[in-house]
Parts: structure tokens; C-alpha cells; sequence
């Protein structure tokens, strides 16, 4: 190395210390919002810098019942849940065709249906709303959740049928040749391969569905079906009136909260699944 | 090959694709109800004079024409240019810089990658509130902290020389999820190219700017991309943290505009033509982009 020892010393130092800066402006003011939906409503104002006097647990237990964010969280974790429930099977089954038995026009659809996560959320939302209308199902978590799977499966597939490319298919021709079917095989050999594939994809889509707003704005009207991001945005305006500071940063912790914890725990698979994807992309 | 045997091949090939077909088709009946089906009729729509309570009436271009005369539209736009002209290169330059700075081989990397990459995930809307308090003029965190350092700090969200910017500040914030994917393309730069700059006594700077950049343009172009389609379409944020576009309109974005039409003045066939008018750009910034990148991008030969 030509580089003097002090200057490595000194470029290295320089780089921890932005790299730390950067770090705790991502960190602190997320352990703000927590420290802050344990005060109380004047100490949130009085001293916002300062850890609370005694924790005010009651904040979170006025939030979720009170201000409606455990219904809420319960809508949330419903539509989450049912959407997961249709769009993996329907993802991956039509990813595994994709990847594995290509038919004539099926680059075609691929290409088509890969376009069309370019077209902005935004032009569709009007049609959107008055299909729903048309269906009978809007205003209805059913409604919400399948336009929540429609607009999950480009990704999905996306992901998905590269996951499918690495399997090997030795495997599912084995099968074929002791009996089963392509539908048994698909179900009973291919399907329990790609699990890792499909966590990952399901984290994916659980974080971006307990967080979707637009839509949910647009599709959802009534109180008791809110999800959580609209509940949330409520309980901002409303608490503009009744100002129950602790009672809004407790909601903030409801919502963010189980989204961080999953992050936290699949963070390395989540990462490595991201980058490949992104890569190949 | 004898006959039967060609005829029971092609019934295990016609097999196969009723499975496929079987397959994809839960798939492609979503396609056609929630994506073509919609975007046939957002295109109908917006020929068309349509509140929510009269049946559509075509009116021609008059929706096309009637924004170009909308002042209101402009100002929209306009916003929504101003803020993507500058969340989008603030943004790679702060993604990419991140991304060099973790790859120097640190202690702590996974750390630090995990931690960035955090805004992204953050919910949007409880994130729009949090930062409420960020920016608030008198008691917020950002304002206290530039005090600290002698700075007096504007009213972030009452200025409107100061609510674009706030908003672009918020979506540096979230830079960790392009640095994720710069990271990874920076780890996938071989090795043999930094030695051999590094033998023709290249520094720091003309190793990054000879080596790095141009063996991470694919992935520079693949956020660029991504951050037009999305900055384009900003809307929650605003949405809630500014009602209204306030303050003077300052912040109404194009979105706005569009979901105000739709659903507060009901005038769908006018939102349908601006949702219109928007693809058209974001397809032809895109377009434009993939054309300019031609001749820097640089792929290695996979």
C-alpha cells in the first residue's frame, strides 16, 4: 500500500462516522415515537426530549379500543391473511408454467403482465372503483382483498418464476414416472421446494399489504372495515381536536410495530431474496 | 417412430397444456378483470363526461382539452416535476454514496445494511405523522437540532419555499432500499478491476469513477427508473401530512389533483384523461432514459 497508515486511519474513521450519523437518524426518531406513546399528553408537549415520568401503558389500551385501532388491526390482519392465502397458490401456479412448461404467446403474457406493474396505480383507480360498485363488493374486505391479489401477482410471479427456474426437474419427473399427475406433483413435490421462495415472497407482500393506503382509501368507506393505515390517518385528525397525543404515537407503534418485528426477524433471507431478484431484474 | 406411439406422445403433450392452461388461468382472469378491463375503461372514461350519478357521456377530447386550460393541473404538475427533478438524483447520489461508504469492508455491515434499509419498510402513513413532529416549525425535532448548531430553521410545513423541500428531505430518508441494491452491485464488481486501476496508480476517486459507476450503471439505471415511476406518484405523504396541497397549493401533487377530481368533484372522466396524461410521461421519461442510457450503460457480458 502506498497510502500513508494516518490516512487510512483517518478515511476509515470518516466513513464510521457517516455511516453512524446515518444510522441514528433512521433509529432515533423511530425510538422517539416509542418513547413517546408511553407520556402523557402534556408531557409529550412539555418535554418531548425526556424519557416519561412513569409509563403510560393506558395509552395503548385507549388507542386500541377507544380510537378503533384493534378493529382496525383485526381488518388489517384479515385482508393481509386472506389475500396471502389466495395470491401464493395462484402466483405460484402460474409461475411454475412460466418457468417450466412454456406455451405459445406464454412470453407474451409474461412480457404483458410485467408491463403492466409499470401503469401507475393511479389511472386504474377510477375504473377500479366503479367495478367494484358493479360486483357488489364495494366497501367490503372481500372486495379490498381481491384487488389486493390482482395487484400482488406481478411481483409474485415475477419472483416466483425465477424461484422455480433453480429447482431442479429431475425431481418432479420422478414423480410423474412413480404416477402422479402434473397437479399432484406441482402440489406434493414442487410446491414444499420452494417454501423458502415463498416466505420470502410472503413477507414481501404481508409489509407492502398492512401498509397499502390508496386503494383502501378509495375502495374502503366504512368505519368498521378500516384497515390500519386509514385508521391511523383518521386518528390523526381526530386527535387534532382531542389532543391524546399518547393515544396517536401508541397507534403508530400498533402499525409499525409488527411490520418491524417481521423485518427484523427474516432480515438476512429477506436481503439475499431482494438482492437476487433485483440482480436478475 | 411407429404411429401409436407418436399419438399417445401428443396426448401426454395435449395433457400438459390443459395443466398449463389449468394452471394460469385463476391468473390471467384476475389480468383481465383488474388490469386490462380497467385501463380499457379508464381510456373510455376519459372521452367522457362522468359523474358518479349520470351515466357516462362522450365528450370527445374535451376532458384533454379542458386540462391543458387548468391552471390548477399546471400548478399540479409543476409540483410534482420540481419534486421529482430533485428526490431523484439527491436521492441516487445519497443511495450510491451509502453504498460506497458500506462497502469499504467496515465492521458492521450487516448492521448498518439492515438499519438502512428500515425507512423503507416503515409504514407510510404513521411515517407521514412522525415527521409531522420532524418538521413542525416551533417544537420540532429538525428545527431544535439546527438551533443547536446556531441554525434557525424555517417552518418546514407552513413555508412554501419549504414544504417541497421537506417532502425530498423524507424521501432521502428512504434512500436504503435503492442502497441495497447498489450494495450488491457494487459487491458484484470483480475484484481484478480495482488491482488493475490500483497497478496504474488510480485513487480513490478515478477508481470510482472509471470502475464503479460505470460497472453499477445497469443497476443506476434500474433505480432511476423505479424512482421516476415513483416519485411521479407521490401521494400519501402529502396526502395527509399537507391537507389540500397546503400550504398555497404548494405541495399539491399530481395525484392529488387526480384522486380530488375523482372523488371529491366527481368529475371521474377528467381524472381518467390526467391518469392518462401521466402514463404517457412516465412512459416517455422511461423511454427517454432507456435511450440516453444507451450509450453509458455498460453491461457485463452474463
Amino acid at each position: 500500500m502506498r497510502q500513508p497508515r494516518w490516512r487510512k486511519l483517518l478515511r476509515d474513521g470518516l466513513v464510521m462516522a457517516a455511516l453512524a450519523a446515518f444510522a441514528l437518524t433512521v433509529v432515533l426518531p423511530l425510538v422517539w415515537v416509542f418513547v413517546t406513546s408511553l407520556k402523557s399528553s402534556p408531557e409529550v408537549f412539555a418535554s418531548p426530549w425526556s424519557l416519561p415520568g412513569s409509563p403510560r401503558w393506558d395509552n395503548y389500551a385507549r388507542a386500541w379500543r377507544e380510537a378503533g385501532i384493534g378493529q382496525c388491526a383485526l381488518n388489517s390482519l384479515i385482508v393481509t391473511l386472506a389475500t396471502l392465502a389466495i395470491l401464493l397458490p395462484v402466483g405460484s401456479m402460474a409461475a411454475y408454467i412460466f418457468a417450466r412448461y412454456p406455451f405459445r404467446g406464454s412470453r407474451t403474457l409474461f412480457g404483458a403482465f410485467l408491463g403492466g406493474m409499470t401503469f401507475p396505480l393511479f389511472l386504474t383507480i377510477v375504473p377500479l372503483f366503479f367495478l367494484l360498485q358493479a360486483l357488489g363488493l364495494f366497501d367490503s374486505l372481500e372486495g379490498l382483498t381481491l384487488v389486493y391479489v390482482a395487484y400482488s401477482l406481478p411481483f409474485t410471479v415475477f419472483v416466483m418464476t425465477g424461484f422455480f427456474q433453480t429447482l431442479p426437474q429431475e425431481l418432479v419427473e420422478s414423480a410423474m414416472i412413480d404416477g402422479c399427475g402434473h397437479v399432484t406433483a406441482f402440489w406434493k413435490v414442487m410446491l414444499p421446494l420452494a417454501r423458502p421462495g415463498l416466505l420470502v415472497v410472503g413477507i414481501f407482500n404481508a409489509i407492502g399489504l398492512w401498509n397499502e393506503y390508496p386503494l383502501a382509501l378509495v375502495l374502503v368507506v366504512s368505519d368498521e372495515i378500516r384497515t390500519l393505515p386509514l385508521g391511523v390517518a383518521n386518528l390523526m385528525m381526530t386527535e387534532h381536536y382531542q389532543s391524546d397525543w399518547g393515544a396517536l404515537f401508541a397507534g403508530l407503534v400498533i402499525v409499525m410495530g409488527p411490520v418491524l418485528a417481521v423485518y427484523w426477524a427474516f432480515r438476512d433471507r429477506i436481503h439475499d431474496t431482494m438482492v437476487a431478484g433485483a440482480l436478475k431484474g | 417412430m411407429s404411429q401409436p406411439a407418436r399419438r399417445r406422445l401428443s396426448a401426454a403433450a395435449r395433457a400438459e397444456r390443459l395443466t398449463a392452461l389449468l394452471f394460469v388461468s385463476p391468473w390471467i382472469v384476475g389480468f383481465l378483470l383488474f388490469e386490462v378491463y380497467p385501463l380499457s375503461m379508464a381510456a373510455y372514461y376519459s372521452f367522457c363526461d362522468y359523474s358518479v350519478l349520470r351515466a357516462p357521456v362522450w365528450i370527445g377530447a374535451m376532458n384533454y382539452t379542458g386540462l391543458m386550460a387548468d391552471d390548477v393541473f399546471w400548478k399540479s404538475l409543476a409540483n410534482t416535476g420540481f419534486y421529482a427533478a430533485l428526490a431523484i438524483p439527491f436521492g441516487m447520489v445519497v443511495a450510491i454514496s451509502l453504498a460506497l461508504l458500506l462497502n469499504t469492508k467496515v465492521r458492521g455491515m450487516a448492521v448498518y445494511r439492515t438499519v438502512f434499509f428500515l425507512p423503507s419498510l416503515v409504514p407510510t402513513i404513521p411515517l407521514a405523522v412522525l415527521w409531522l413532529w420532524v418538521f413542525n416549525g416551533e417544537h420540532g425535532v429538525l428545527n431544535t437540532v439546527l438551533a443547536t448548531v446556531g441554525v434557525k430553521g424555517p417552518n418546514w410545513l407552513s413555508d412554501v419555499n419549504w414544504s417541497k423541500p421537506a417532502l425530498i428531505l423524507m424521501a432521502l430518508w428512504g434512500a436504503g432500499n435503492a442502497m441495497v441494491i447498489y450494495l450488491a452491485g457494487l459487491q458484484d464488481v470483480p475484484q481484478e478491476m480495482y488491482e488493475a486501476a490500483e497497478l496504474d496508480g488510480a485513487r480513490w476517486w478515478a477508481r470510482t469513477r472509471h470502475v464503479t459507476i460505470p460497472m453499477l450503471s445497469p443497476v443506476i439505471l434500474f433505480n432511476g427508473i423505479m424512482g421516476i415511476i415513483g416519485a411521479l406518484q407521490v401521494f400519501a405523504e402529502p396526502y395527509v401530512m399537507f391537507p389540500g396541497g397546503a400550504p398555497a397549493r404548494s405541495t399539491y401533487f399530481y395525484t392529488m389533483y387526480l384522486f380530488d377530481n375523482a372523488f371529491l368533484y366527481h368529475k371521474m372522466g377528467y381524472a381518467c384523461a390526467m391518469g392518462w396524461i401521466m402514463f404517457v410521461i412516465i412512459l416517455g421519461l422511461t423511454l427517454l432514459a432507456l435511450r440516453l442510457s444507451e450509450k453509458h450503460v455498460h453491461y457485463q457480458g452474463t
